[in-house]
């Protein structure tokens, strides 16, 4: 609001010191045609159209000045327009200077010749002329009139007397016709005289120049002019008398005639007024020549503030049209230019804001419609993100797009942050993503995009079975979109078809081989007891070895079958809320320590929180491993097998975990993947199915476990059951319910 | 290029450094000499001036510009606290000129319209320059126990030249001649 305050107030300043500078220069200018014609004050004007004119030459260098300081400035900052408006003032002032150039040369040019030509050659030789003749004919006439006076100076001399002077004279002046005649002794002392005029009139008074004159030449002869542009020939000569007489001086004054004397003055008047005006031809001219001057670099100062105003009134818009230009490529589409005026530039001006508003609408739409993008990708990541399937999206350069969450677990390898790199660069640090190359390798280099492949991928946590799928994304007519992989863990899957064929085995093998064990092993004593007492001893012996063996073998396989049954039962879960290092402490306590015998630790957490188990299957699950551990470690010196607990956070929650360690001889690497699939053990006795039942067992319960061999060095059974949340029953229901659901 | 200019540039200055010094030294007026007395209940100035004009003015006059000379006069009564009062503001004119058919030198008093005529513009100069009984004011418009001062001065009348003598009078100093003014005390 303060700028375009002082804008408007530099503006009215501005157009008042032009309006000054503008009057002053009309009215200098008008002031110098009055001085120019006017040549009575011309003094006195010329002083003021100095004044003024100087005051508006000095307001219009100081409008000049400012813009021609504001344009170089401008050039400086290389502020956008300013080259333009550069060039225009130039272009507009050498349009405007030369043809003021011209025209104040060949102005000059003209005054002079033309001033030069109203004084022509013959005039002045005519009037020299006439000159000449005028001033022979008054020669002719002085001297008629000198002789004249030489004439009665003679007779005067004879008469020798100064009294006859005096009677004389007005006779002798009658006959000379002359208009006055005095007889002067010295300069002062009238002798004698007479005069034409009224009488008592005193003589004309010799000058000193007549004396001196006469001192020189005894006589003297001039053509005196008079007022009223009369004229009168003066005359003198001295007296050569003898007495008194002698050295008296008499002057005669003659009129000039009535022809000869307007004549003589009119011919004066002439020559005197064109000899003038032939001198002052020089200064006339000079005075044109500074008066064109002047009004020459008045208009050329107007013409140069009336450059800059143009150039400044053009270049406006096409400055406002780049200020515009460059505020809409900053990203402002906010800028409206000011209307402009009804010709090209308006239109062009009218076009641009158009444009802006088109361009501002379509950036609009280009945010909503990308908002709108950002939201649906932000619910397709929330969904990849929730999806319970592992998904990468690669370029077509096998380079990482994306990934989401679960690929990312469960992979074990981090996408975000590598987006850009090269899956290949990943593969060689992850055994795992190393297995998804070189499928995905292997698929396209049979040109195949569109597959899906079960493979089998090693983890920290054992080998995972993955099913990977391979699409193709939609791209341009030249190249791929790139591609997108979809793991699916089928491990539990396939571990549960596997565990329910198992299952169903075990189920069958209970029944269809339980059922004849009892009559088998009934027939087998009932043979005993019936033909133990009719046969020798020897062959009795035998027998009762025979049926022994029978009714043993068949014991035992009632057992496997019962141990099947076992395996396929799955009766209703008891959950209960209880110290797992209690119910660790009790399962320990049945195995006391004896020599020969492995030494069992526990190595219990502090302050674990209850957890809901079934006491009995937990209770099983410890059995199992310890009497596992054991059996691997008979016969061994320094055996040791350690029970610890503790608690762990694992997959956003709280767990508790049970690691089960012995320093066995391990397992082989290719049998630690097995070990918890039926009928898989590296014992000479046993079910294969002790490691199996734990895993049933820990999965009903909605736990994990993992096995870690090395083969030398020991075996690590980790078992994680997830804490039931003791502060709220809710949750714990949902626990319940959740773990009940996983054991369905 | 630049070397052109420099020295162009004090050619330039040189000139216009050297030009009025030059008019100075061939043009001159002054009051020589002024005197009053009071003769008859008139005060009656006598004055001697030196009057000198250069060669541009003396070619304009020979061709036939006529010169408007002009004798200025002050009276100022002398005041203690006050100001001076201009008693009185007068002058005598006179204007010289040539006529080239007579080839004499005219001088009128355009006061009392009297004329003379000289052969020499030295003489009419002289003439010029010697005035005698002017009449500046009646005795009885001076206060007896007052003091006052004249002041004398010759100049030449510029707005009285030709037009275009005028417009080259502004810019040049040639036409320019005016004496100092001379004061002397009017001793009553």
């Amino acid at each position: 609001m303060v700028l375009v305050d002082i804008k408007t107030v530099r503006r009215r300043l501005t157009a008042v010191l032009l309006i000054a500078a503008v009057s002053l220069a009309v009215i200098g200018l008008a002031l110098l045609r009055e001085a120019s014609i006017n040549s009575a004050d011309a003094a006195q004007l010329y002083q003021t159209v100095v004044m003024v004119s100087g005051a508006g030459v000095v307001l219009l260098l100081a409008l000049i000045g400012v813009n021609l300081v504001r344009l170089l400035a401008d050039l400086r900052r290389r502020r956008p327009g300013a080259r333009l408006k550069a060039r225009l003032v130039a272009a507009f002032v050498a349009l405007l200077v030369a043809p003021l150039a011209v025209v104040y040369i060949y102005s000059i040019y003209f005054l002079s010749e033309g001033i030069d030509s109203w004084f022509d050659v013959s005039i002045e030789s005519g009037l020299s002329d006439a000159l000449t003749l005028s001033r022979a004919a008054l020669d002719t006439r002085m001297l008629d009139n000198l002789a004249r006076t030489r004439a009665v100076a003679d007779e005067l001399e004879r008469l020798g007397s100064a009294d006859d002077f005096y009677n004389e004279l007005p006779r002798l002046r009658a006959s000379s016709g002359a208009q006055e005649f005095s007889i002067f002794a010295g300069r002062t002392r009238i002798i004698a005289t007479s005069s034409e005029n009224a009488a008592g009139q005193l003589p004309m008074m010799p000058t000193d120049e007549l004396l001196l004159s006469l001192r020189r030449d005894r006589l003297y002869v001039t053509l005196e002019p008079l007022i009223d542009d009369q004229y009168q020939v003066r005359t003198a000569v001295l007296l050569m008398g003898r007495g008194e007489t002698d050295g008296l001086i008499l002057q005669g004054l003659f009129p000039l005639g009535k022809r000869l004397g307007p004549l003589t003055s009119s011919v004066q008047e002439t020559v005197s007024r064109y000899t003038e005006l032939s001198f002052l031809r020089e200064p006339l001219k000079t005075g044109f020549i500074i008066t064109l001057s002047m009004v020459v670099f008045l208009a050329l100062l107007l013409a140069v503030y009336a450059a800059f105003f143009v150039a400044r009134r053009l270049s406006a818009p096409v400055q406002n049209l780049i200020d515009g230009t460059l505020a809409v490529a900053k990203g402002d589409f906010d800028t409206r230019l000011p209307a402009g005026q009804r010709d090209e530039l308006g239109s062009l001006v009218d076009s641009f804001n158009a444009m802006i508003e088109q361009l501002a609408a379509a950036r609009a739409d280009a945010r909503r419609n990308a908002a709108q993008v950002e939201n649906e990708r932000a619910n397709v990541e929330a969904i990849l993100a929730r999806l319970s399937t592992g998904v990468i999206a690669l370029e077509e350069n096998l380079t990482i797009r994306t990934a989401n969450q679960f690929a990312e677990a469960l992979l074990n390898q981090s996408f975000r942050g590598n987006e850009g790199r090269s899956i290949e660069a990943l593969a060689a640090q992850n055994p795992a993503v190393q297995e998804i190359f070189a499928t995905l390798r292997k698929h396209l280099e049979q040109d195949e995009v569109e597959w899906r492949e079960q493979i089998r991928v090693p983890l920290e946590n054992g080998a995972r079975e993955l099913v990977c799928a391979c699409t193709a994304l939609p791209g341009t007519f030249r190249s791929r979109g790139g591609f997108v992989l979809v793991l699916d863990d089928i491990t539990e899957l396939l571990q549960a078809q596997r565990d329910a064929a198992w299952g169903e085995v075990a189920r069958r093998l209970a029944h269809e081989i339980k059922n004849p064990l009892t009559p088998i092993q009934l027939s087998a004593e009932r043979i005993r007891k019936k033909i133990m007492n009719n046969i020798d001893p020897e062959s009795g012996e035998l027998l009762d070895r025979a049926t022994q063996t029978i009714v043993q073998q068949v014991e035992a396989m009632r057992d496997m079958v019962n141990a099947f049954s076992e395996y396929a039962r799955a009766p209703e879960m008891n959950l209960t809320k209880l110290d797992l290092n209690e119910l660790i402490r009790r399962v320990a306590d049945l195995y006391p320590a004896q020599s020969r015998q492995p030494v069992l630790q526990l190595k219990l957490g502090e302050s674990l929180p209850l957890i809901s188990v079934d006491a009995v299957r937990m209770r099983q699950v410890l059995h199992n491993l310890i009497r596992n551990s054991l059996e691997a470690l008979e016969n061994q010196d320094n055996a040791m097998v350690q029970i610890s607990t503790a608690k762990v956070a694992y997959k956003k929650g709280n767990w508790l975990q049970i690691l089960v360690q012995d320093n066995g001889p391990g397992l082989a690497p290719d049998t630690q993947g097995k070990v918890f699939e039926p009928y898989v053990t590296t014992k000479s006795k046993g079910t294969g199915l002790g490691l199996a039942i734990v895993k049933k067992l820990v999965e009903e319960h909605g736990g994990e476990i993992t096995i870690d061999s090395q083969p030398g060095v020991g075996t690590s059974v980790k078992i994680l059951l997830r804490v039931t949340q003791a502060k709220g029953s809710d949750s714990g229901a949902g626990n319940t319910d959740d773990i009940r659901r996983q054991s369905a | 290029m630049l070397r052109c200019f420099v020295i162009f540039s004090i050619y330039v200055a040189g000139l216009l450094l050297t030009t009025p010094v030059r008019a100075e030294t061939e043009g001159r007026f002054e009051v020589v000499r002024a005197e009053a007395r009071a003769v008859e209940g008139m005060w009656l100035v006598d004055a001697i001036f030196d009057l000198s004009l250069d060669r541009e003015i003396q070619r304009a006059v020979r061709n036939g510009v006529t010169l408007t000379i002009q004798m200025q006069f002050e009276v100022v009564r002398k005041r203690l606290l006050w100001p001076d009062e201009i008693v009185l503001e007068n002058q005598q004119t006179v204007e010289l000129r040539y006529l080239l058919l007579s080839q004499r030198y005219v001088v009128t008093n355009t006061d009392t319209n009297i004329q003379s005529s000289y052969a020499t513009l030295y003489s009419a100069l002289r003439y010029v320059s010697q005035l005698r009984d002017y009449p500046l004011l009646p005795t009885d418009r001076l206060k007896a126990d007052s003091n006052y001062d004249v002041a004398l001065r010759v100049v030449l009348v510029k707005e009285d030249l030709p037009g275009p003598l005028q417009m080259l009078a502004f810019w040049s100093g040639d036409f320019t001649l005016e004496s100092e003014w001379y004061w002397w005390t009017l001793k009553q």
